[in-house]
């Protein structure tokens, strides 16, 4: 009994020792975005299981379980109650997480569209997964694009490391006092969330360093009655309007502030809003998001190789619109072929494509933009997909004439 | 571009809100007849937006708030309170 003991203390010795280090451990993308959560200490977490993200929650409760992070959990009937609770505790002035997916999110559509109007900063995952029906559970973009226009901020995400650097500046981006908005953090279902790799996991130290409570105001307080959403005049609602969307043009940049800062805390970047990879030569670009851009990368380097001029940009921040950024870095090139995993019903074609012509309206040149749509519920966008996509783009940019959307699964 | 809201979201002090005039929405008014009002209360309990008031010898209306809903003509015991149609 006492040797048991003995070990025990032993174990968690060696384990503080780490951690005061920083680690480097294989793991899922919920396990890390899980690890990334305890890092940054939440208040009170809340969720319910669906899938692909079930395993977030099971990794962070045995979190909670073994003492790693000491915060409330609280399990509701299902998402409507898991963010009206968020919101309750944020407005308490808590620092809270949650994570859904699809139909769950959807179940929560109600509140979380409070949680944004309200301004409270909570983080909160989504790993991406088709809408229902016909029924699926796997991967696609569908559900965090349906929610785009809710005034919430979004960070997506290519790689495990990148979802847990990504829920750190989450935190620090939703409590700015600038910006003070909801920030989702999304990752791929399926090929992000189960997929194992490795990824350092900083010192806690160094996080808290990094991510220091902050008092914000307002929050619920009996010794300073607040109405909450009080009926409001049109003048004042059309402030809230103002105030709520200049907060959200103000992320662009803050994000790129936080990450400079992050950089110098953790030696990691990812760009600020948009990753411009081989960009600055290229002829022609390919603009994707989410985990199909390492796909996406190894055979922009391929046809480099062979001498073709491509580059590609990675969409980081969709929420606010990284318009400025994606203008300027499409400026001189002759055509872009836009990858996306989800459909845009009403306009024909992918979420990102009418976001990027929504933006090239800026820009004084009109370049072809070619759309490709792959990897819907669960579909894998593979190397040959990018290279014909790339191909594609090549001849549109040459003047030849091109289909405006290509379904890769039916070609 | 000025802006009179003090937070950057819809949080507001109570006291705001008293700043907004209910009685605006008012069509009829409560009118108590003070001679039959035998002072139990109920109007001043049951009223939704709070604006009965104690005259210690009877209950009155501020006519600045009460949106004229009726709820103390209908639960007074004694037929006190009458609605009369604002013109």
């Amino acid at each position: 009994m006492e040797t048991k003991l003995k070990s025990r203390v032993r174990d968690k010795q060696t384990k503080t020792k780490l951690e005061s280090k920083g680690q480097r451990k294989v793991l899922t993308g919920n396990a890390t975005a899980a690890h990334a959560v305890m890092l940054c200490r939440p208040d009170v977490v809340s969720g319910y299981p669906i899938t692909p993200q079930t395993e977030l929650w099971d990794v962070l409760y045995r979190l909670v379980a073994d003492g790693s992070l000491d915060c409330e959990t609280v399990e509701p009937e299902g998402e409507h109650s898991v963010m009206s609770i968020i919101i309750a505790a944020s407005s308490a002035g808590a620092r809270t997480f949650t994570a859904t997916a699809a139909q769950g999110l959807f179940f929560m559509f109600e509140p979380y569209i409070v949680a944004a109007n309200q301004r409270l900063p909570i983080v909160m995952v989504i790993a991406n997964r088709e809408s229902l029906p016909p029924m699926t559970v796997s991967g696609g973009g569908q559900d965090v694009m349906i929610v785009k226009t809710t005034g919430w901020i979004q960070l997506h995400t290519e790689s495990c490391q990148e979802i847990l650097d990504s829920i750190i500046m989450a935190y620090r981006l939703a409590e700015d006092p600038e910006i003070l908005l909801p920030v989702t953090v999304s990752y791929d279902g399926y090929y992000l969330s189960y997929f194992s790799e490795a990824v350092d996991i900083p010192a806690q130290e160094k996080v808290d360093q990094f991510l220091p409570r902050r008092e914000r105001f307002p929050i619920i307080d009996p010794e300073r009655p607040m109405s909450v959403g009080p009926w409001t005049s049109p003048q004042e609602f059309t402030e809230y309007r103002v105030k709520h969307m200049t907060a959200l043009q103000r992320a662009k940049t803050k994000l790129e502030e936080i990450e400079e800062e992050f950089q110098q805390t953790f030696g990691r970047s990812y760009g600020g809003q948009i990753e411009e990879y081989r960009c600055d030569d290229a002829d022609i670009v390919l603009v994707a998001m989410n985990s199909c851009v390492g796909t996406a990368k190894v055979m922009v380097d391929q046809k480099r190789e062979e001498g073709l001029k491509v580059g590609l940009v990675k969409v980081r921040m969709f929420r606010p619109f990284p318009r400025e950024r994606v203008v300027n870095v499409l400026k001189g090139k002759k055509a872009a072929g836009v990858i996306d995993r989800n459909v845009c019903f009403g306009w024909n074609c992918g979420h990102l494509l009418v976001e990027l012509k929504a933006a090239l309206n800026d820009s004084a040149e009109r370049i072809p933009l070619v759309n490709f749509i792959g990897g819907l519920n669960g579909g894998d966008i593979t190397l040959e997909h990018m290279a014909r996509a790339i191909d594609t783009v090549n001849l549109a940019a040459q003047g030849k004439a091109y289909q405006e959307v290509t379904f890769l699964e039916l070609e | 571009m000025e802006f009179t809201t003090d937070y950057e979201g819809p949080w507001a002090s109570p006291e705001k809100m008293l700043i907004l005039e209910t009685g605006n929405w008012r069509y009829q008014r409560p009118v108590v007849k003070t001679e039959k009002c035998c002072h139990c209360g109920t109007c001043y309990l049951f009223c939704s937006v709070g604006c009965v008031q104690d005259t210690t010898t009877h209950f009155t209306a501020d006519l600045d708030f009460c949106k004229g809903c009726g709820v103390c003509a209908r639960l007074c015991p004694v037929n006190a309170i009458a609605m009369v149609r604002e013109v």
